[in-house]
């Protein structure tokens, strides 16, 4: 697979004034292939996010290097943020033209990507709605319809069904691979579930308590749809458990 | 899932719509009554009031929009640090101090007359805005950033509706400072027109006085009460999550 992001010994260290510095992420090296579901998981602290920054360009003061795939751009980025991060004086069908306007398309053309986003995220009643007057699933859908407004090649998100309740989650979680899985873009998700890491990911990598270090990356064999009762699974979720030093 | 908190129903209702034409109408009946047993002479009376608005609303129209710039210009970063300080300094400053000297240069002018209300004014809009943008979620600035939101775009779409709500508290406490700096300014400057000249002319009756300030405040009062608390709960709705 050929790789979409490289990451070679990067490290981010966060200085305080007054303060103790503070190692976040320390000589991580990975490459994230073209079209992969690649999750991090990790317990609170193992800079998790922090990554998904880097590799977004959101964190640019680091050291180490970022490299992306020839011809890959920061504009084919997106993200879904744990907190959703909708603007709420916008309604959700402003809140998914935004990145559009944002890359100056025209009216007719917003309008038409708009309204494809909302019919796949089943969101057209809610298109006139302020985020406010949305449940959290809601607010989440339209969050993903952000981020898939602008087609985007690489898709990073941030405990995204974290704030969801269980139900939800797993709603939006087989919306999400049915998504993944017909468009074939990247997708990079940071989590602290390790089974939702199991039923997302081709490759999941588990991250060490701070300074976060990369412990082990796993490649997820198990066939898809993954059957969240079936013993394969329970073995690979010991292994991951086992992984993970709290 | 959370509906429309109904708020906004509140101003097209019977009840409220009497409210507003009550406060509309109450500082012109209060005028009138109020020149008629003092016997001044109404048109004077409006004049000073209007001439006094007039200057306010300059004075206040000069301090929001520079007051605002600055406070999006200053929020944050390295300028922030170097820049806050600085106005700080500026805001404590007093500005009746200065008077002798402005006197000096522009005479008993309305020029005078609004720099003193743009210096008053400007400041609690700054320090409002500069808090509101501070505590910007930093979710919703990385979101605009990741959607390359730039330029003009992240202006009027970004921090445009995230500084109304706090440029509105800031006008509501500026304008408050600038009605009480309009009358002494227009006392202290010696200005032949507006409510600090007619103050001045019957400082030595007390019954005049006392009525005129009850008069200053129904109409403070009144615009508040049609214009800005309604705006305020309408631009912090439009921020609530």
């Amino acid at each position: 697979m050929q790789p979409a992001i490289i990451l070679k010994n990067v490290s981010k260290k966060f200085i305080e004034p007054g303060a103790q510095d503070l190692m976040a992420v320390k000589d991580i090296s990975l490459e994230v292939g073209r079209g992969e579901f690649f999750v991090f998981v990790g317990p609170s602290g193992s800079g998790k996010s922090t990554i998904l920054r880097i590799m977004s360009g959101l964190e640019k003061d680091f050291t180490g290097e970022l490299k992306l795939e020839d011809g890959l751009v920061p504009n084919d980025f997106s993200f879904v943020f744990q907190q959703f991060a909708l603007f709420p004086w916008l309604t959700a069908y402003q809140n998914i033209e935004m990145p559009l306007i944002a890359r100056n398309m025209s009216e007719t053309e917003r309008r038409h990507k708009v309204q494809a986003q909302l019919a796949k995220l089943r969101l057209e009643h809610v298109g006139h709605l302020h985020p406010r007057e949305m449940s959290g699933g809601m607010r989440q859908r339209v969050g993903i319809a952000r981020a898939l407004v602008t087609d985007p090649k690489v898709i990073f998100m941030d405990e995204p069904f974290s704030e969801l309740d269980s139900f939800t989650a797993e709603e939006l979680r087989q919306e999400t691979l049915s998504i993944w899985q017909a468009e074939k873009r990247t997708i990079i998700m940071v989590t602290h579930i390790v089974s939702e890491a199991i039923e997302l990911a081709d490759r999941i990598a588990v991250l060490t308590p701070r300074p976060g270090k990369i412990e082990k990356i796993v490649h997820n064999h198990l066939t898809r749809p993954r059957q969240k009762r079936s013993p394969e699974f329970f073995a690979l979720e010991d292994e991951l458990m086992g992984l993970i030093k709290p | 899932m959370r509906r429309s908190n109904g708020h906004a129903r509140m101003y097209v209702s019977k009840a409220h719509v009497a409210a507003t034409l009550f406060f509309v109408f109450a500082p012109f009946a209060f005028v009138l009554i109020f020149s008629k047993l003092a016997h001044i002479a109404a048109p004077i009376l409006l004049v000073d009031i209007a001439i006094s608005i007039i200057r306010l609303f300059f004075g206040y129209i000069i301090a929001a929009l520079l007051g605002w710039g600055l406070a999006i210009a200053f929020y944050r970063g390295k300028r922030a640090i170097v820049a806050l300080p600085i106005f700080d300094v500026l805001q404590s400053f007093p500005t009746f101090a200065a008077l002798p000297l402005a006197i000096w240069l522009w005479g008993p002018s309305n020029t005078t007359v609004i720099i003193f209300l743009v210096l008053t004014i400007i400041w609690p809009i700054f320090f409002s805005v500069v808090s509101a943008m501070k505590l910007i979620k930093h979710e919703w600035e990385e979101a605009a950033q990741i959607m390359n939101l730039r330029g003009w775009n992240f202006f009027k779409l970004f921090l445009l509706p995230i500084s109304i709500p706090s440029l509105v508290t800031g006008s509501i406490i500026g304008l408050g400072e600038g009605w009480e700096a309009i009358v002494a300014t227009e006392i202290i400057v010696g200005m032949k027109s507006g409510l600090g000249n007619f103050f001045s002319s019957y400082s030595a009756n007390t019954g005049v006085t006392t009525f005129g300030i009850l008069g200053l405040l129904l109409l403070i009062f009144s615009v508040n009460k049609i214009l800005w608390l309604p705006l305020l709960e309408k631009t912090h709705e439009k921020l609530a999550e």
